[in-house]
């Protein structure tokens, strides 16, 4: 057998350059485990097979057979790394710059169902960062409708999210609103319908002067006009702020 | 508390005009204490100077005359009403000098209010508000262009409202309150409201950091910074999406206006539209995420994206 480099095999050398994602193997479940939660918890142990960049996908699922659906689909993928909870858990699936939402869509085809995910991407050395942003993403995206979300389309919730002053103004300014049924499930129903007043007249079975008049009462109550874009986004967020409960993911 | 300062004054003032009405020694000494007492406390009681000039007139107008009618000494009765104004008008002017340069360098004097709104002016000379709110309250101009208002933000508020509406014209008012220790923090607010105000080109008015929350959340998130940059980069290099947002944005989201506003066909918007989704990912056509392309538009203008 040739030897090169410090008299290591030439095959072994040979592996290392030409085979980047030697990972352990799909079957040793905990060990692979492990390697994801050294690179979520942002410390990089400079594993061989690793890759450069990272698609962070925190996932949670609204049964325990969903969040296992999402786990039977990257079972057998060799590249992709996984942290699992209960009814959540973490993704990684190797990834170059700007493909990371089209990734986590793909990964959602497969799945269907009740399953919320979150997509964040980073370079390896900086997995932490993306992890807790997706998780925040996440923690957001349970209050809309099943499917995929990133940073960009949660964004002012997520800010808001992260300056607790903010949402404490926020909070207090929709306080009167979450405290009369009727108005809040007007609101509720305004912004799922992206500000269509006859959809959401529709969903909450109400005539439309109803709704209406209960939207000029929102407005009333906190100086914000739902038919103002900006105004509607403000409301949406002050919801938001107001609660927002956690998810089930893994430490 | 509530001062009635016509009473207050006449009270404290009757013996002073006593003393000059029969020429007494030291009456002139004796009415510059009085009006500096006085003064000192219609200031601490905050009474607007308006009213203390109101009351003064009368007080002096009322103490003369009987004085007058008492034959009291005429040219001593002319010389103690200017003593006394001008005591009493140099306690509202003495406090004025620096202090809220003071409390800028962090300074807090002890007679200083526990807590002030800090007002940013833009569109106006500073000279012509100062004097409008010294009309209604005591303020205090800062070199910076600031004024201190030694009241809290739901108070000041109203005054603003209420100045500005007097001035008339295009006037942008910013306010931002904090404790008296900490005034720079609110100083730093206003300019950063004010500078998002400007560039997101929002109609004169009086504002807060209420109206602006979501913009500067943004911008002291980097992550969001960063992200709200990437999202609007292709946008900016095609200055007729950008034209388009804004103005859906303007039409609260209303297609049909939108397009009379553009002189253009319903169907060019259609697909303007569809190419801004392809190319930041964001439904114009969801008010949300219109106000966010809309925001990230704005907070480009202001090089606050990186």
């Amino acid at each position: 057998m040739t030897t090169v480099l410090d008299s290591l095999p030439l095959n072994d050398v040979l592996r290392d350059i030409l085979s980047p994602f030697d990972l352990p193997p799909v079957e040793d479940v905990a060990t692979r485990r492990r390697l994801a939660r050294t690179l979520l918890s942002g410390r990089d142990n400079g594993f061989e097979g690793l890759a450069l960049a990272y698609a962070v996908i925190a996932f949670c699922a609204s049964t325990e057979d969903g969040a296992a659906a999402v786990l039977d689909a990257v079972r057998d993928n060799a590249e992709a790394l996984v942290l699992d909870g209960v009814r959540g858990g973490y993704v990684l699936l190797p990834c170059a710059q700007d493909q990371h939402a089209g990734l986590a869509r793909e990964l959602y085809d497969r799945v269907g169902g009740d399953v919320w995910m979150a997509v964040a991407w980073a370079p390896r050395r900086d997995l932490a960062a993306a992890r807790a942003t997706a998780q925040d993403v996440l923690r957001i995206a349970a209050g809309r409708a099943p499917g995929v979300y990133e940073l960009r389309t949660v964004l002012a919730d997520f800010v808001v999210l992260r300056q607790p002053h903010v949402a404490e103004r926020l909070a207090r300014m929709i306080e009167p609103v979450v405290a009369q049924q009727p108005l809040l499930d007007a609101l509720r129903a305004f912004i799922a319908e992206d500000g269509n007043r006859a959809a959401a007249a529709r969903r909450l079975d109400i005539h439309r002067s109803t709704l209406d008049h209960r939207l000029r009462l929102v407005e009333r109550l906190t100086g914000c006009r739902p038919a103002s874009p900006r105004a509607l986004l403000t409301l949406s967020v002050a919801l938001t702020a107001h609660s927002c409960p956690e998810v089930p993911l893994p430490h | 508390m509530l001062v009635d300062a016509g009473r207050l004054l006449h009270e404290e003032f009757l013996a002073v005009y006593r003393a000059a009405a029969a020429d007494a020694d030291g009456w002139e000494d004796a009415a510059e204490a009085v009006a500096h007492r006085v003064g000192s406390r219609l200031v601490s009681a905050r009474v607007p100077v308006a009213q203390v000039v109101v009351a003064l007139r009368s007080t002096d107008r009322l103490l003369t005359e009987t004085m007058l009618d008492d034959g009291g000494d005429a040219r001593a009765l002319a010389a103690v009403g200017t003593v006394l104004a001008a005591e009493l008008m140099s306690a509202f002017c003495a406090q004025d000098d620096g202090l809220a340069d003071a409390l800028f360098a962090g300074d807090t004097p002890d007679d200083a209010a526990p807590f002030y709104t800090v007002v940013s002016v833009r569109g106006v000379v500073t000279d012509r508000v100062v004097s409008a709110f010294r009309k209604r309250g005591p303020v205090f101009p800062a070199t910076s262009g600031h004024l201190l208002l030694p009241v809290a933000e739901a108070v000041a508020l109203p005054l603003c409202r209420e100045v500005r509406e007097e001035l008339g014209g295009e006037v942008w008012f910013c306010l931002a309150e904090r404790p008296a220790a900490r005034v720079a923090l609110a100083r730093n607010e206003v300019d950063e409201i004010d500078a998002l105000v400007a560039s997101l080109g929002r109609p004169p008015g009086v504002y807060r950091i209420d109206d602006m929350l979501f913009e500067s959340a943004v911008i002291r998130t980097p992550e969001a910074r960063d992200e709200l940059g990437r999202v609007v980069a292709p946008l900016l290099a095609n200055p007729v999406l950008v034209e388009t947002v804004l103005a859906l944005l303007e039409a609260d989201g209303n297609r049909a206006e939108a397009v009379k506003k553009l002189f253009i066909h319903r169907s060019t918007i259609d697909y303007r539209l569809w190419q801004i989704e392809q190319l930041t990912g964001l439904s114009p056509v969801n008010p949300r995420d219109l106000a966010v392309l809309g925001t990230a538009i704005a907070l480009s203008r202001t090089n606050s994206l990186g």
